[in-house]
């Protein structure tokens, strides 16, 4: 956990507020009432009980967070990697999954008047093994802020950034497959699970679109599509999960290329529900 | 064959009264009569899109037709539909693609295209031909 306790107290307020509010007021039991005020106040702790807590919160809430998810398929032989790019392991639960933190920096550009800043993220990274039906690697990155304009209370843009999602899963995934989701996603589709309101998808001579007007549901309004969909490779493309014990409303998936991503948060948790769902099924 | 009765009624007042081919009210009766276009209607009849406009536009007069409005996102996607532009929500959502995956964004309405589409009138049946609700 050295990455954690060499940070600086804002790499570390910074990290907390990658998560909802309601999680942090949970967990740390914080009477401050603003997200802020709740994150610098654990940020400043640097205590190693205070450490790991932070590890051990962040590695239970992933699931509450904006994510972008890949899915690989291996033969059962693949392990956890012992570091990840820019960055280490911070916890290993009995070989099943670990939370890793990488070091990105975002070059900035500011306006009014016109500068250059570094702004700097402790990047949460969980990589999780299954081994259902088939043998999954499981790579989970929390989505960092997009609007960096917050950070600095004046407009500004990211200009560049240090290290990406697809430099990481090389050295993590090299060389293995992206796992075709088609089929679990496909099951929870029909079971009623998930609608899809917005779909590329490969016919026999063509790549098609559909986009239903007002987010209506392909398979409700339109039954003729679904059944050829059913049947082919699906690309880019927007579910509503029907469940209304699950609080994530809706995702978007490549399930040609094992992708899955999160876009809002969710308090309890939920994505880790829909991916066991799609892995389980797939 | 409801909606071909009805267009047939608003065509004789714009116009001399067409002659369906068969191919035309097959056309016609694969018209969504809660959702259609002027393109549709121009389509169907061979008219010229000044003249579908009118035509739409009488049957609106008539109580035949109603006119709605829905606010299009930047990919084209329908956001929101309503009666008038004044009625239709202040912001939408509308979805981005970003490196494979789909990002929402809350969008003002006023900034976004609008387009124009007609309905059946339910409430049309009790209507007396020619008479002007």
């Amino acid at each position: 956990m050295a990455i954690l306790q060499r940070a600086s107290i804002e790499d570390r307020k910074r990290l907390l507020e990658l998560f909802p509010v309601a999680n942090l007021r949970q967990v740390f039991e914080s009477k401050k009432t603003k997200k802020e005020e709740i994150c610098y106040a654990e940020a400043a702790k640097r205590d190693t009980a205070q450490i790991k807590r932070v590890a051990e919160f962040v590695d239970s809430h992933l699931g509450c967070c904006k994510q972008h998810v890949y899915v690989f398929s291996h033969d059962g032989s693949a392990k956890l990697p012992d570091d990840i790019a820019d960055g280490e392991k911070v916890l290993d639960v009995d070989g099943k999954h670990a939370l890793y933190l990488s070091r990105a920096k975002y070059t900035v550009v500011l306006r009014d008047p016109l500068e250059e800043e570094t702004l700097e993220f402790l990047w949460p990274i969980r990589v999780e093994l299954t081994h259902q039906s088939q043998h999954s690697l499981i790579v989970r990155f929390v989505v960092l802020e997009k609007n960096v304009s917050s950070y600095f209370e004046r407009p500004a843009y990211v200009a560049g950034k240090s290290l990406t999602e697809e430099t990481v899963l090389a050295g993590i995934a090299g060389g293995l497959t992206a796992a075709d989701l088609n089929k679990g996603i496909k099951k929870l589709w029909a079971d009623g699970y998930i609608e899809s309101i917005r779909s590329r998808f490969k016919k026999k001579y063509s790549m098609s679109s559909e986009t239903m007007d007002e987010e209506r549901g392909i398979k409700e309004h339109y039954p003729e599509l679904y059944a050829i969909m059913q049947e082919a490779p699906l690309y880019t493309t927007l579910f509503e999960v029907n469940d209304e014990k699950n609080s994530v409303d809706n995702f978007s998936a490549d399930p040609s290329h094992g992708i899955i991503g999160f876009t809002s948060y969710s308090e309890k948790g939920d994505t880790d529900a829909i991916i066991r769902k799609i892995i389980s099924n797939n | 064959m409801q909606l071909l009765e009805k267009l047939f009624q608003i065509i004789s007042k714009v116009a001399p009264p067409p002659k369906f081919s068969e191919k035309q009210a097959e056309m016609l009766s694969r018209l969504n009569p809660d959702k259609f276009y002027i393109e549709n209607v121009r389509s169907i009849l061979g008219v010229s899109h000044v003249a579908a406009v009118q035509i739409c536009e009488a049957a609106v007069r008539q109580g035949l037709f109603e006119r709605r409005v829905e606010v299009v996102c930047p990919d084209g996607a329908v956001a929101a539909s309503a009666d008038t532009e004044a009625n239709l929500p202040e912001t939408v959502r509308c979805w981005h693609e970003e490196e494979g995956l789909l990002e929402p964004e809350e969008l003002p309405t006023k900034q976004l295209e609008k387009t124009t589409f007609y309905r059946l009138n339910d409430k049309s049946d009790s209507l007396p031909f020619g008479q002007t609700a």
